[in-house]
């Protein structure tokens, strides 16, 4: 640490004090020590002292009893009592003087005591003196006593004085030791003190001389600062100056007014005459004149300077920093009022700002103005600079912000019209808003009117119902009316014709009878044989238009028709009915009109018949003198057959009635006038038949007139009419089977089929069947039934034993051996006797025998009935060993309408299935006598049970190989939860609505395949193919139809598992590889399959559901050969396989 | 400002259908507008720039085909609808031994992730497959990482509650740098691709087919032909669930359906 020299000194003299002070205070303590050890000397001393005074006094004491005995002087007496009072002081003095030694102490008061024992000693023996009664002994005891005390006192003082008196030689010598060291204690310390005087004094001495030299040295530093002044005044100067010019610059001039004020301000700062100031342009590389100053022709200093060109261009493009040049005498000139001169100096200076030049100044001076300026000029280029591309930057935004102010008024107005637009799009809005208010009314109303049609229609539909079931009703009516009145008509048609053959014979034997050729009637006899035989006449006539009627409503008459004349008509008339008019003495005319054509094309017969039958009804009802008459004529496309008679005429209110059988005008009628009165009805229905009419007009008493119509027609319109008749009838014919299975489908329940070829027996069966309930159809031959079978789907069959076309009994043999018809109910009638027995066992419920009463009949019906019902439920198996389940189940599905047949082991379901009709089955996997699956694999295997649907239900989870098994068959599998009834439900239902068509999927391309060219070659047998999908339904469709093309194929569900069964089956020579798949995908499988060497010419064909052109590219980028999109078109699938098999 | 009209967009969509294949014809107009112009303004072209782009094919066309297509995705969106799912459809598909299920547009992969969690809650995940399928390559990449932003997380664990969910729904994602990451166990059973509803085919056979809000964007005659391809790809007796505002009606296969709810609209094919 380097002390200045102040502190040095006051270092020493700090020291030096110090000094003094310890050295003082060392000798003070030494000479007090001396003077203590002095005290102690002299205290030991008076100790003694005192001790010697106390034992003085004792011995004085002594001395004055002795004394007193010897004497018994008072003098003696009064010094002992004095001297014995001082003893005590002194010792009292002595005890002060020990007192700061303890043992001095201790010493001192045994001492004492002592002391006062041998006092007390001599008060008795001074006491007993004085009393003078004492004896010699006692005072030599108390004379021996104190000898013996006083030894001890003797003793005592010894010790303290021997004390003492170590004491006083070990103070003396302490003394005296303290005395020497006090002196050496003063010497040194003087000592000391000399030798810090005269370090104090070398020490001033040598910064004394410190002191001088540097003196000098700041002499010379003045001298030095003096000059940096002067420096720093011209600084101060450029300072000022530059300020002075930067102020000029600042504020925001443009760059003309920037160039003046600062030209004319470098003027006034630093004494130029003249100068010129340009700036770059804009553009660059042009300097352009911005002002001049003190210039007396401005023109003189050119507007533009290029870069390059003469010195000041030169410059400007060189980049230089500034230039000074001496000029010749006339190269600028200086003009005032009074006269002119040449400058001598002319400074250049580039303005750059960031590098590249701004602008140049140039200044001219008489007379040099020293290197001042040139860093004046220097200092201030940059704020002018700065100032320049300020005022630049100004300018520019100026105009930017005229530009701006422009393009904000453009604005302005366009808000303006948005304004406009948005005022007019509010207006629109709020027009919209309410029209769509309106709307909302409307649509709210439209609602309600919607519900309330909703609820008309609902009601109209409800009606619409009601009138088409009483509609229905009552076509059924009509329909049973219809028939039973043809049933009537064929029943009496019949029966007449069975009446007549016995009539024959009685009209036969009682005309025998009559003409009595025997003459053994007498003429009564013979007279009841005349009236037998014209009953029976009358009967015959009876029953013979009763067979007419019945024919005729039964439609069993056809008309023929044939060419006639009219001419003949007329005159057969005639023949019949002159003689018998001529009888009656009526007149009989008959005539043909002008229109009526010569010939007729009609039925001769009939018409004939009619005529007969009016012309005969005309002469019967009229009386002589009358006239009927018959009249032909043709009216537009009708004959009219006109009979007019002048008789008894007919009532209006019976006119109607009249043509109906069994009805005349009168009940009494026929009984007067004779006749069966159903002539009218037969000629009415017969006029039917020629598609013609009877018209009747009648005044009671004057007569009737009836008028048969029918249309005119020649052999063409008939020919051209059969073929239709018979395109007609074809027509019909078919047309019952197309109808039938509609009618098997929305019909009756029950459906009965008859197989009779007997009309009678089938028609009469077939009216009791229907009243009880079956819709009935005939088939009249065994071909026939078989076919009807088929598709009208009878519930029941009756079954006639004889057909003209094949044994019934070969019928109910195709029957019964038939999958789809074995369980239909056959009974079987015969007019011939057949076992009973026999029949069942070939499969009837029954036999009955020709005739078959109405009871029977429905004997018959009711069996068939029961028989047939189950054939309406559809009838599942259920293979369940647990008989509680099978039960719980088994209650579901028949709540659900279905027939259930149980099996609790597969023996069971395997003799029920041969037996019964089964729809489909419910298996359960677990059997007590059979695995569920083999069970399934052994109905499959039967071709009469491999169509049967299956659902597998099981309580446990299926192993992926049973799953496989299952799927193969591609049934549903249903896992046994809480609520797989339900779906269980569901897939039965599902399998039974499917019963009729096929199954679906399969087929199709088994079909398309087959008649695929590639089939023909075989070529694929024996070749082993992956196919690599988790699409079930792809990998079945697929797989049957490469099975069924030769290959054996290995089947993968993801891209894994595609490469290890290609690892397994090195004999793999081709893969059909699916692009979605979970675990790996078959782009990745792919191309992992190519990165292995041996597989990389192993045809892939990737198939995937995918459509758009980055999906090909990608498979074929991953290492497939080709693609191929689902759904799979299998014909190209095997020429795709084809292709790369053989490319391979 | 329109930065397009229809009949631009017209352009473009023949344009994008010769590049790729692609066709937007059968998409709603309107949406399709919209989206076209988003495009627009957020690459800052205009449409001549737009075909031009294009031109170049490959991911270009594509990452436009994904744009103008929605990608709206959450958990358990409609909460009713999976609550549904879980007593009514579940409990029914509960006897198959195996199942499968398309989750057809399924977007970032929410309803696929849904589905298997409800699966796995209802114990047969293990024995599902569930084929989550959509149009956008982006969004299915982000599907397959199965990493949502934990800010939905809550939305979704309120979806997830009130669907009936039996746990919370943190038990099947755990949280790794702010986002929720599923369990991987879930993932296991989800098949992520991409498959065109519009163009591609059918591609497997299901038991439960998840079609929501999707047609939606479509025009009524594609959304028949989807409809057909739905109904091509479901099992008898297998269920399709649309979104809410979708309906079976007009699809020409209403009598193939039989109705499970007809306001979450969740059908059974019944032939």
């Amino acid at each position: 640490m380097q002390f200045t020299f102040q502190r040095q000194v006051l270092l020493g003299i700090v020291f030096s004090i110090i000094l003094v002070l310890v050295v003082g205070y060392v000798s003070y303590n030494a000479i007090l020590l001396q003077q203590e050890n002095t005290g102690w000397v002299d205290h030991t001393r008076e100790v003694m002292r005192v001790s010697e005074s106390v034992k003085n006094r004792l011995l004085t004491t002594e001395a004055n009893v002795r004394g007193f005995a010897i004497t018994g002087n008072g003098a003696f007496e009064t010094s002992y009592l004095q001297a014995s009072n001082e003893i005590w002081k002194d010792v009292e003095a002595l005890r002060k003087l020990v007192k700061d030694n303890k043992v001095q102490s201790v010493r001192v008061d045994s001492l004492s005591d002592l002391l006062e024992a041998r006092v007390g000693l001599m008060r008795r023996q001074y006491e007993i003196l004085k009393a003078g009664k004492y004896s010699a002994d006692t005072i030599q005891r108390i004379v021996l006593q104190g000898k013996d005390i006083a030894s001890k006192i003797e003793f005592s003082f010894r010790r303290i004085e021997n004390i003492e008196e170590g004491l006083l030689v070990e103070r003396e010598q302490l003394a005296s030791s303290s005395a020497v060291r006090a002196k050496q204690y003063i010497v040194m310390g003087s000592l000391l003190f000399f030798m810090v005087i005269m370090l104090l004094y070398y020490f001033i001495r040598k910064t004394y001389l410190a002191q001088l030299a540097s003196e000098k040295v700041v002499q010379q530093a003045n001298s030095r600062l003096e000059e940096l002044a002067r420096e720093d005044q011209e600084k101060n100067w450029i300072l000022k100056a530059a300020i002075e010019v930067s102020s000029a610059v600042r504020g925001e001039p443009t760059l003309g007014q920037l160039s003046e004020r600062l030209l004319a301000k470098l003027a006034v700062v630093t004494g130029s005459q003249v100068s010129a100031m340009y700036l770059v342009t804009r553009s660059g590389r042009v300097l352009e004149r911005s002002a001049v100053y003190g210039v007396s022709d401005p023109a003189s200093a050119p507007a533009f300077v290029p870069f390059g060109e003469g010195i000041l261009g030169q410059f400007a493009a060189d980049q230089g920093d500034i230039k000074r040049m001496n000029v010749a005498q006339g190269y600028l000139q200086v003009k005032t009022a009074t006269g002119h001169s040449s400058p001598g100096v002319v400074l250049m200076k580039n303005i750059s700002f960031d590098g590249s030049v701004a602008g140049l100044i140039e200044i001219g001076y008489l007379a040099d103005p020293g290197t001042k300026v040139i860093k004046l000029l220097e200092m201030v280029s940059d704020n002018v600079a700065v100032a320049i591309m300020a005022a630049r930057a100004r300018e520019m935004a100026n105009e930017l912000l005229e530009k701006t102010q422009l393009q904000a008024e453009e604005l302005e107005s366009q808000q303006e019209e948005l304004r406009v637009t948005n005022e007019e799009l509010t207006r629109q809005t709020s027009l919209l808003q309410v029209s769509e208010e309106e709307l909302r009314v409307q649509q709210e109303e439209l609602k309600q009117i919607n519900a309330e049609l909703e609820e008309k229609a609902f009601m109209l539909e409800e009606q619409k119902g009601t009138i088409e079931e009483a509609r229905d009703q009552i076509q059924m009516k009509a329909d049973e009316l219809e028939r039973s009145g043809r049933f009537k008509s064929e029943f009496l048609a019949n029966m007449s014709h069975e009446l007549r053959t016995p009539l024959n014979s009685i009209l036969i034997l009682s005309r025998i009878l009559g003409e009595n050729k025997g003459a053994r009637l007498n003429e009564e006899e013979q007279r009841y044989a005349s009236v037998i035989y014209n009953s029976g006449n009358d009967l015959l006539t009876l029953i013979n238009d009763i067979l007419d009627l019945a024919k005729v409503e039964a439609g069993k008459i056809e008309l023929i028709y044939e060419n006639i004349s009219t001419e003949s008509v007329l005159s057969e008339v005639k023949n019949t009915f002159q003689k018998i008019a001529e009888n009656k003495g009526l007149t009989l005319q008959v005539e043909k009109s002008e229109s009526c054509p010569a010939m007729l094309f009609t039925d001769h017969t009939r018409l004939l018949q009619v005529l007969r039958n009016l012309i005969s009804n005309a002469v019967k009802f009229t009386s002589a003198p009358g006239k009927v008459s018959l009249s032909i004529s043709k009216e537009e496309d009708q004959l009219h057959f006109v009979v007019t008679d002048t008789g008894i005429g007919i009532p209006f209110e019976k006119q109607a009635s009249i043509f109906e059988a069994f009805q005349q005008a009168d009940g009494s009628t026929s009984r007067k006038y004779g006749g069966t009165g159903l002539g009218l009805s037969i000629s009415r229905e017969l006029a039917g038949l020629f598609k013609g009419s009877i018209s009747l007009t009648s005044v009671p008493g004057e007569g009737s007139v009836f008028t048969l119509k029918i249309p005119y027609l020649t052999e063409a319109d008939q020919q051209a009419a059969i073929p239709v008749q018979e395109t007609v009838a074809e027509r019909v014919k078919p047309a019952p089977p197309a109808m039938k299975p509609v009618a098997s489908e929305n019909g009756k329940a029950r459906r009965l089929l008859l197989i009779e070829d007997d009309d009678i027996f089938a028609a009469d069966m077939a009216a009791k069947a229907e009243s009880s309930g079956f819709e009935v159809q005939i088939a009249t031959n065994g071909r026939e039934a078989l076919e009807m079978v088929g598709s009208f789907n009878p519930t029941a069959i009756i079954l006639d034993m004889h057909l003209p076309d094949m044994e019934g009994e070969a019928v109910l043999k195709e029957l019964k051996n038939d999958m789809r018809t074995r369980l239909i109910p056959v009974h079987t009638v015969s007019a011939g006797s057949y076992f009973d027995e026999e029949m069942v066992r070939k499969g009837a419920i029954g036999f009955m025998q020709k005739p078959v009463d109405e009871r029977s009949a429905q004997q018959m019906f009711t069996a068939l009935k029961l028989e047939g019902t189950d054939l309406e439920q559809q009838r599942i198996l259920l293979i369940e060993d647990d008989a509680y389940q099978s039960k719980y189940l088994g209650d579901f599905l028949t709540g659900n309408n279905i027939f259930v047949l149980y099996a609790y082991s597969a023996a069971e379901a395997l003799k029920i299935l041969e037996t019964d009709r089964v729809d489909g089955i419910i298996l359960d996997v677990r059997l007590s006598d059979m695995n569920g699956l083999d069970l399934l694999d052994k109905i499959k295997q039967n071709p009469q049970w491999n169509e049967l649907p299956v659902v597998v239900n099981t309580a446990e989870d299926l192993t992926q190989a049973d799953l496989g098994r299952v799927m193969k068959y591609a049934h549903p599998v249903v896992i046994k939860t809480k609520k797989s009834n339900e779906r269980l439900l569901d897939e039965v239902k599902l399998f039974l609505k499917k019963i009729q068509p096929k199954s679906r999927e399969p087929e199709a391309p088994k079909e398309s395949f087959s008649n695929a060219v590639v089939n023909a070659e075989q070529a694929f047998v024996g070749k082993k193919l992956l196919l690599a999908d988790d699409d079930m339904r792809n990998i079945f469709a697929l797989s049957a139809v490469l099975e069924d093309a030769g290959f054996s194929i290995e089947i993968a569900t993801n891209g894994k598992e595609a490469i290890n069964k290609l690892e397994d089956n090195p004999e793999i020579e081709l893969i059909l590889m699916d692009v979605m798949m979970p675990e790996m995908d078959g782009i990745e499988a792919t191309r992992r399959i190519r990165q292995v060497p041996r597989w990389a010419n192993i045809p892939i064909i990737a198939v995937t559901a995918k459509a758009m052109q980055g999906d090909r590219e990608q498979c074929l980028e991953a290492g497939a050969n080709d693609y191929i999109s689902k759904p799979v078109d299998v014909d190209k699938l095997l020429s795709l396989i084809k292709v790369w098999l053989h490319a391979a | 400002m329109e930065l397009m009209e229809y009949d631009d967009l017209e352009a473009l969509i023949v344009r994008i259908r010769e590049i790729s294949g692609f066709d937007f014809s059968g998409y709603a107009r309107p949406s399709l507008l919209r989206r076209a112009s988003r495009y627009l303004t957020t690459h800052k072209m205009d449409l001549p720039q737009l075909l031009l782009h294009i031109e170049q094919g490959g991911s270009v066309v594509y990452g436009l085909i994904q744009e103008l297509t929605v990608n709206y995705s959450e958990m358990f969106r409609d909460p009713d609808f999976f609550r549904k799912v879980k007593s009514e459809v579940f409990t029914y598909l509960e006897s198959y031994p195996t199942l499968r299920f398309w989750v057809a547009g399924c977007a970032s992969g929410e309803e696929a992730y849904s589905l298997a969690i409800f699966l796995k809650e209802a114990g047969f995940l293990g024995r599902s497959l569930v084929y989550a399928t959509d149009l956008s390559n982006k969004a299915l990449t982000a599907a397959r990482e199965g990493v949502f932003t934990l800010g939905n997380a809550r939305t979704f664990s309120e979806n997830y509650l009130a669907a009936g969910g039996m746990q919370s729904l943190s038990d099947y994602y755990h949280v790794a740098y702010n986002k929720a990451v599923m369990l991987p166990e879930l993932r296991r059973n989800i098949v992520f691709s991409m498959h065109d509803l519009t163009g591609d085919g059918a591609f497997n056979e299901f038991q439960f087919i998840s079609c929501r809000n999707v047609m939606i964007y479509f025009t009524l005659e594609l959304r028949q032909k989807v409809f057909r391809l739905l109904y091509n790809s479901l099992s008898m007796l297998g269920f399709l669930c649309l979104g809410k505002r979708e309906t079976l009606r007009y699809s020409g296969l209403e009598d193939h359906f039989k109705v499970i709810d007809s306001t979450l609209n969740i059908y059974q094919k019944i032939k």
